[in-house]
């Protein structure tokens, strides 16, 4: 979440509702945030049991890759937020501002695409072990929860994207009126 | 007609990646082209191909270390190492760029994995060797490139991989990475030290340190000197694996943060976020590259050209220089194990038949899926480190020019020259 | 044009169905070399209507990825076993994968004859997975360890590699062992390493995975008689002709008796090579281990998931 858009929008709220509106525009990241702690924890807590009290978690490695795909996917959206996207800029930076523009909306529109494709077909991915009740070996644990993270992720990445998105237009606008 | 597919899926998606769209989603693109295109093929997959390149145990690295390193850098840790290192190599040129090589060298003995060690280093040295005055687009290729020598030497994912596959000892693939690790880690340390001297990245004092300074360099350093220890010591002893090693090494520099008070509550939070926007930008690219490489599989892409290859060479010679021009563009879009896995078996036995030595035509083959892990389009390497450093891509390739010069001059001699990948084996077998 | 349905029916009788075979034995392993046997025989009588390629070392994913591919409706055909479809919600299945179930062979391929196993693979069906053969010979399960095992006592807190289901998980725990699970790809590392103490499967297996190179004591407790099975999704499956079908599952049967002879071949070649290569087999007796492991049917971690009276009715359907 852009942090300009928060206070703009933290005038017509009181601290509270602020804060409030604050963590929630933060769920994924405090999501993701919670599952690797879990995954560090209970990688370290792991070696422990194997190695000193020889009982090892035999449901470890299905917790461990439960957590990576949620850091990963709740992760993703957020990753929009920073900026920690990596993309290929060689022959954009050589382009006029004007083309520079379009190629960058050409992305975003690419993006979205693709995304929302992903979307679709990961929720069609869920639906079908939804059906079919494929659950996690040790503990059971049902793979649409695990899996539901991709299409939830595809979500989260688009409304992110879209705002980085708006933001930078409207900043660019406002810098071209500047009489840059 | 599936060649063609598969074609246009690849066009749409190199056009795309050097239009600035995000990796993982110009890559995405081109596996999306070809869901679209290919009826048979149901498309629920694509998601399902994305996920599985991603839940891997070895990968759990990725997000280890780089959380370790964060914290390092919060706790102090990685500060009081430096001044260490610099101590060491203050009198060198281009010091801690060495340094940047030989870290990789000796954490190849531990672990087996490039991302981890690149992960690890772009976090915890590049700010410190930009501090030191090296650019960033250096500091990022040294680091990205120097991560193709954690592999090689041993342990290492790929020998296990090719020796379970081609039928061959991984006890000896194992000891014949150490040549190609060494001669990759020499000749990475004369070129660093050649562009520092011209780059002007002068070494900070004529000599080497005084006793004294060095006493007291080493006594603020003993903690996070242990830290090392501690891994080394574990994984050795077999308290835990290198993937595991991460999260000790996570716990460790939280205990030296609280020693040291210079960590704080909310330095563990930010820790936390910088770890999750890097750890899920690089997988989602991983994810991406790994669906698009079951794609090519699939079809039969890398299989068929490589019946092409076979049917057309007579000459072992001709033979190894076209294998090498192949795995180069192969390893630039597929995975070098992804790759392994299918090309191994097709290309091991026409080795074997023109009476190249299995253990040099491994080290050939792993050094080659190695070379595309730092090239564009789909260099893992290059992608972790510039997402973790925020080097730009066309930056880092252009300052990765000589080091490419130097890969293919290693390339060509342990293609022509057995001894570099089999003398060690024969000293011990 | 009255003709063009026709030739379009022709054109489409012409092209023929592609399947594709995955799984992650590698080239050379007994059941790669039958797969490429059933491949040869499915093309030639299907007087090249149906066209196979082959994906060894897992290429196309692993088993559960495959799974999931065929359910979605893709033309793959994967290896999976007994415990899979327990995690695939047909419990039952399980138990074949049970410590000393069976004490021969025979018993397996009787097993796989009844009725009772005609109920589990119409189970199965209901699932979207449909069986196409079951008369595959994957091995005895040995046990490779780095320190020497004598008796099934020395196996206390033994650190032992299975793969990730419960049922292996459990039957190794009633012989006293630690039941370590852990990714295949970090085995030869972690007993490098001493992270774990041994590991199970097939002789074929442990050979061609190098792990005798840094583990050096075999014990041949066969602890589970592994038949294995291949399916491909019931979408598919219906989707070829009743002829094709009919092609399919007698092929398949047809290389399952191929790869039995290869089979029992290799894994004396296999044996005899790991003896070659340094490894030392330790005599048990392996009726302690049996005695040891009966606890396993009366485990209410397992017999919960069960039906009724489940073990005395498999034993009955083997005889
Ligand atoms: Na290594
Ligand atoms: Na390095």
């Amino acid at each position: 979440m852009p942090p300009d858009i928060i206070i703009e929008r933290s005038k017509f709220m009181n601290t509270d509702n602020n804060k409030v509106f604050k963590y929630l525009m933060n769920i994924d990241m405090i999501i993701a945030g919670f599952a690797l702690i879990i995954l560090v924890m209970i990688t370290f807590f792991g070696v422990i049991m194997r190695y000193f009290l020889n009982n090892p978690f035999v449901w470890l490695q299905e917790v461990q890759l439960w957590c990576f795909t949620w850091v990963v996917f709740f992760g993703g959206g957020a990753a929009f937020r920073s900026g920690s996207h990596v993309a290929i800029d060689v022959l954009v930076d050589h382009m006029p501002a004007a083309l520079k523009k379009i190629v960058e909306i050409l992305g975003y529109l690419v993006s979205m695409a693709v995304l929302i494709y992903l979307l679709f077909h990961g929720k069609n991915l869920v639906q079908q072990l939804l059906q079919t009740g494929r659950v996690t070996n040790i503990l059971g644990i049902p793979y649409p929860i695990i899996y539901g993270a991709f299409p939830i992720g595809c979500v989260l990445m688009i409304i992110n994207y879209t705002m980085v998105m708006i933001k930078e237009l409207t900043n660019k606008e406002l810098n071209v009126e500047g009489g840059e | 007609m599936e060649m063609n597919v598969v074609g246009i899926a690849a066009i749409v998606m190199l056009v795309f990646l050097f239009l600035k769209v995000p990796v993982f989603t110009s890559v995405l693109s081109g596996s999306v082209v070809y869901f679209i295109l290919s009826p048979n093929v149901p498309t629920k997959i694509i998601a399902q191909r994305v996920i599985a390149g991603i839940e891997s145990i070895p990968l759990l690295a990725v997000p280890f270390f780089i959380c370790a390193g964060v914290y390092m850098n919060y706790s102090g840790v990685t500060k009081r190492v430096m001044n260490f290192a610099e101590a060491l190599t203050g009198h060198m040129a281009g010091g801690l760029g060495q340094v940047n090589v030989l870290l990789s060298t000796l954490m190849g003995g531990l672990s087996g994995s490039n991302l981890a060690d690149a992960a690890m280093q772009a976090k915890m040295l590049v700010p410190e060797m930009e501090r030191k005055g090296f650019s960033k687009e250096f500091s990022s290729v040294v680091t990205a490139s120097s991560a193709m020598i954690t592999p090689l030497i041993p342990p290492g994912i790929a020998m296990i991989i090719y020796g379970s596959i081609a039928n061959v000892s991984i006890g000896k693939l194992f000891i014949a990475g150490i040549g190609p690790g060494i001669l990759l880690c020499g000749s990475m340390m004369v070129l660093v030290s050649i562009i520092s001297k011209k780059r002007g990245y002068k070494p900070v004092r004529e000599k080497f340190i005084e006793p004294k300074e060095f006493w007291v360099a080493l006594k603020e350093a003993a903690l996070p000197l242990c830290l090392p220890v501690i891994i080394i010591g574990g994984i050795r002893l077999g308290i835990f694996t290198p993937t595991e090693a991460g999260a000790v090494a996570i716990v460790y520099s939280l205990m030296l943060g609280i020693i040291y008070k210079e960590m704080t509550f909310k330095d563990i939070i930010s820790g936390l976020k910088e770890t999750i926007n890097s750890t899920a930008s690089i997988m989602l690219i991983v994810g991406a590259a790994s669906a698009f490489a079951w794609i090519l599989t699939k079809e039969r892409i890398p299989q068929e050209i490589t019946e092409l290859i076979i049917n057309m060479i007579s000459n072992k010679y001709v033979f190894l220089i076209i294998v090498n021009i192949f795995l180069i563009f192969v390893g630039m879009f597929i995975e070098g194990n992804a790759s392994m896995i299918v090309l191994v078996p097709l290309l091991a036995p026409v080795a074997k038949a023109y009476g190249i030595n299995e253990i040099q035509f491994a080290m050939i083959f792993i050094f080659n899926s190695a070379i595309g892990c730092i090239t564009p389009p789909m260099g893992t390497l290059m992608f972790v480190t510039c997402g973790i450093t925020k080097c730009k891509i066309n930056r880092f390739i252009k300052e990765a020019l000589p080091f490419y010069l130097l890969l293919f001059i290693c390339l060509m001699l342990l293609t022509f020259v057995p001894v570099f990948s089999t003398g060690i084996v024969d000293l011990f077998y | 044009k009255e003709d063009s349905p026709e030739t379009a029916e022709k054109s489409e009788e012409t092209k023929p169905v592609v399947i594709q075979i995955g799984y992650g034995n590698n080239p050379g392993e007994p059941i790669d070399l039958a797969a490429n046997e059933w491949k040869k025989l499915i093309e030639e009588r299907s007087n090249g209507s149906m066209k196979v390629e082959l994906f060894p070392s897992a290429q196309l994913g692993s088993k559960n990825d495959l799974i999931d591919q065929m359910l979605a409706g893709d033309s793959v055909i994967t290896l999976a076993d007994g415990a899979f479809y327990a995690d695939r919600g047909v419990k039952d299945f399980g138990i074949v994968f049970g410590p000393y179930l069976f004490d021969t062979w025979e018993e397996c391929w009787t097993l796989t004859e009844s009725d009772w196993y005609k109920e589990q693979s119409a189970k199965l069906e209901e699932k979207g997975l449909k069986l196409l053969a079951s008369n595959w010979m994957y091995g005895d399960r040995h046990t490779l360890t780095t320190k020497p095992v004598k008796t099934v006592e020395d196996l206390k807190g033994m650190k032992i590699r299975v793969p990730n289901n419960t049922i292996q998980i459990k039957g190794f725990e009633v012989l006293g062992a630690t039941p370590t699970p852990m990714a295949f790809g970090e085995v030869y590392t972690a007993l490098q390493q001493g992270t774990i103490d041994g590991l199970e499967n097939p002789l074929t297996v442990l050979y061609n995975g190098k792990f005798h190179e840094v583990a050096k004591y075999l014990i041949l407790d066969a602890h589970v008689k592994n038949f294995t099975t291949w399916i491909a999704g019931t979408d598919f499956f219906n989707s070829l002709t009743p002829e094709q079908q009919q092609i399919l599952t007698e092929t398949g049967k047809e290389a399952g008796i191929y790869n039995n002879e290869i089979q029992e071949e290799l894994n004396d070649e296999a044996l005899e090579k790991l003896k070659a290569e340094g490894v030392q087999v330790i005599d048990i007796n392996k009726e302690e281990f049996k005695e040891k492991a009966k606890a396993f049917y009366s485990l209410p971690e397992i017999t919960k998931d069960w039906s009724e009276g489940l073990y005395e009715t498999v034993k009955d359907a083997m005889k």
